[in-house]
């Protein structure tokens, strides 16, 4: 083993016990973005507004993923769900394999 | 009365006297049984996100206005007799607070609008 290899790993332990230590800690609480800006209607013709909270499948991110809170949660969802009846976002967008 | 937001998509193949003569119906319809227009929009042709009727691309068009629950019975049930309407949906209008003026039917002119470019002017600036 030479001596950059082992410095190599050396680093990778470090790095390793600094994650666990953070690990450890609490996940700091994620805010909602929709409460931030204050948001009151989110409207379905808002494509581009939607398309953030959506995967690229097409489908509505969780909540556990975006911190959206169940109030905006609730909204998103069904501005979604208008906005894919009148095509302006996909149902599901399928890729080609 | 309460606040509604009609949306209709109409097929590509619509010409622009087409438009006109749909926007001027619909706007008949509205005002003739005592509804209120308060805003029309349009956003022109548009393209679709998946295919309707095996059509890429849509003219869009965004009516509000107040009425009773009749009209918007009536409203719906033109929508879906309509051949050149590929698809329709009237929803409550959140945004409202019901004061808006109403417009006259005779001269009623959709707005166009292009949120694509918005958009886009909004990424350069």
């Amino acid at each position: 083993m030479g001596r950059a290899a082992r410095k190599k790993g050396e680093k990778k332990e470090d790095k390793g016990e600094k994650r666990e230590k953070r690990d450890k800690r609490p996940m700091r609480k994620k805010k909602c973005k929709f409460c931030l800006d204050r948001v009151t209607y989110l409207d379905y013709k808002d494509e581009r507004r939607l398309r953030r909270f959506m995967t690229d499948r097409g489908k509505i991110t969780p909540r556990r993923i975006t911190g959206t809170c169940a109030k905006h949660q609730r909204m998103l969802a069904s501005a979604v769900k208008r906005a894919r009846l009148i095509a302006l976002v996909p149902y599901v967008r399928e890729y080609y394999r | 009365m309460r606040s509604y937001e009609c949306a209709v998509i109409l097929y590509p193949a619509v010409t622009d006297d087409g438009l006109k003569a749909s926007t001027a119906k619909y706007v008949d319809i509205i005002a003739g049984r005592g509804g209120a227009i308060t805003k029309v929009e349009t956003w022109g042709k548009r393209r679709l996100s998946y295919e309707i009727m095996h059509q890429l691309d849509g003219h869009y068009f965004f009516y509000r206005f107040r009425g009773d629950s009749p009209l918007v019975a009536e409203l719906a049930r033109q929508l879906r007799i309509d051949e050149g309407v590929l698809r329709h949906m009237i929803v409550r209008d959140e945004l409202a607070n019901g004061t808006e003026p109403a417009l006259d039917p005779a001269t009623v002119e959709p707005t166009l609008r292009q949120p694509e470019r918005e958009r886009e002017e909004e990424y350069r600036g």
